[in-house]
């Protein structure tokens, strides 16, 4: 059952030897355990299931299915979702008044995510990309991001704009919170992260005044390891740092506009975040 | 052990459709093997075994991200080691214990101490499950994790030159324990 090994010398090497291909059974109690969970926090839908369960899962397809209804009917009619959209962010995310540009870094986990998705994304998918070719502007100061994200046109422009990125898995609880009528509908059944996501700046103005002179990611805190690598306009590397924790200062960077690179990990998973950034000193 | 690639994809497609079937052939197929993993890092089996089903409940959770870049099994292990990190600091147990003088015990130890012993894989867990808990997760990052100091720091937001110092005071210690007499 187990390996015996005789050693003159021991070292790392050898324990890790021993240990390796090893294994011992866990307790029955541990997949009971999980099992239990699964039940409630995954419950299965074919088979079966209680009476509640069903309800659960009934509420959940509605919220799904109008989640792509109202998808759709936000593409076609940006104005009308303004205000909604703007008071639920502020509520939920953090309170700042920029413009807001959702950029999703996960991939939809099942069938019906992506349909959600790929519908409410295709308006944030322009503005990031408008983002990014406004970025170099000269002056620095960013237009507000084109006219297909509804929820940046309506706050009043001005100079930082952020990139916010959502944890991974979180495409379809991000929709269902953003919205007042799904979310009321949902809160029980669906179980959805807290929107403890990034957001970066797309400016930063290293000029010592005290003011915005770092590269802050906000939210950074709630991820371990987040790495971060810069590049400049030849894609030199001209910053990183293996656990970044918002102290640049873009020393002998000229002002322009330099990509970054964020690396993080949730909950195991690793992600990506990607973008550009302009300093400004003056 | 290997695993068969279009075998496990089955199994994996199944537990993305939230099957149970399918759940607990994942669970029976790794679970022995991550239960070890957990009990290095645990205080106790019943901790081990709190932290194995964290672990599975998270990989079910995650799997839509899982895409086959690396194996299946070095993807599951990553997850459980993160859980098993993840437990460690949410139970804030790192203290900061090391102070400047111990950096001077470090020389003591040579990179070829000798040790005669008879060791099993069973007696190492146990023992590993007995080392002080600051020790014990550098010490299993590093000599059976394989990551750097520099990356050991990163992950536990300590100096890497302290994770060096934890590593070496950890080995020592498992030298001790394992029954190497002239390692005084």
């Amino acid at each position: 059952m187990t390996k015996m090994i005789n050693k003159e010398i021991l070292n790392m090497k050898d324990i890790k030897e021993i240990l390796d291909n090893y294994t011992e059974t866990p307790s029955e109690a541990v997949w009971e355990r999980l099992n239990a969970r699964l039940d409630t926090e995954m419950p299965v839908h074919n088979r079966k299931s209680s009476v509640w369960k069903w309800v659960a899962t009934s509420l959940g397809v509605i919220a799904v299915v109008g989640g792509v209804m109202f998808g759709v009917m936000r593409h076609n009619q940006n104005k009308q979702d303004i205000t909604a959209m703007n008071t639920t962010e502020q509520t939920i995310e953090t309170p700042q008044q920029e413009p807001v540009a959702v950029v999703e870094t996960s991939e939809p986990v099942s069938l019906q995510e992506a349909e959600v998705a790929s519908v409410v994304e295709t308006p944030n998918t322009a503005s990031l990309q408008t983002n990014e070719s406004e970025a170099p502007v000269k002056g620095g100061v960013a237009k507000t991001p084109s006219s297909a994200s509804p929820k940046a046109e309506a706050v009043t422009p001005s100079t930082n704009v952020r990139q916010e990125v959502l944890p991974p898995n979180s495409t379809l609880a991000k929709q269902l919170a953003a919205d007042p009528v799904l979310r009321t509908l949902s809160d029980e059944n669906v179980e959805w992260t807290p929107p403890t996501h990034l957001s970066i700046p797309n400016l930063f103005t290293p000029n010592g005044d005290g003011v915005n002179d770092l590269f802050v990611i906000e939210g950074l805190e709630n991820y371990s390891s987040p790495k971060l690598v810069v590049r400049d306009k030849n894609n030199r590397v001209v910053y990183q740092s293996q656990h970044y924790q918002n102290n640049w200062r873009g020393d002998n960077c000229p002002d322009g506009v330099y990509s970054y690179e964020i690396t993080f990990m949730f909950n195991g998973i690793e992600s990506q975040a990607t973008g550009k950034v302009r300093i400004m000193r003056s | 052990m290997t695993d068969r690639e279009s075998d496990i994809q089955t199994i994996v497609n199944g537990c993305l459709n939230n099957d149970r079937l399918s759940q607990r052939q994942l669970y029976d197929r790794y679970a022995s093997r991550m239960y070890v993993l957990c009990r290095r890092y645990a205080n106790s089996d019943e901790e081990a075994e709190d932290m194995l089903m964290e672990g599975f409940m998270q990989v079910f959770k995650s799997l839509g991200t899982f895409h086959g870049e690396s194996s299946f099994y070095t993807w599951i292990y990553s997850v459980m080691v993160n859980t098993a990190i993840s437990h460690y600091r949410s139970i804030r147990r790192f203290r900061n214990e090391l102070l400047s003088d111990e950096l001077n015990d470090v020389g003591l130890l040579g990179e070829d101490e000798k040790i005669t012993t008879v060791l099993d894989a069973r007696i190492v867990v146990d023992t590993l499950q007995r080392m002080p808990e600051n020790y014990r997760v550098v010490f299993n990052l590093h000599a059976l994790e394989g990551y750097s100091f520099a990356k050991i720091g990163e992950m536990l937001g300590k100096k890497e030159d302290s994770m060096r110092v934890v590593f070496l005071r950890a080995r020592k210690w498992l030298r001790r324990e394992l029954g190497d007499e002239d390692d005084k």
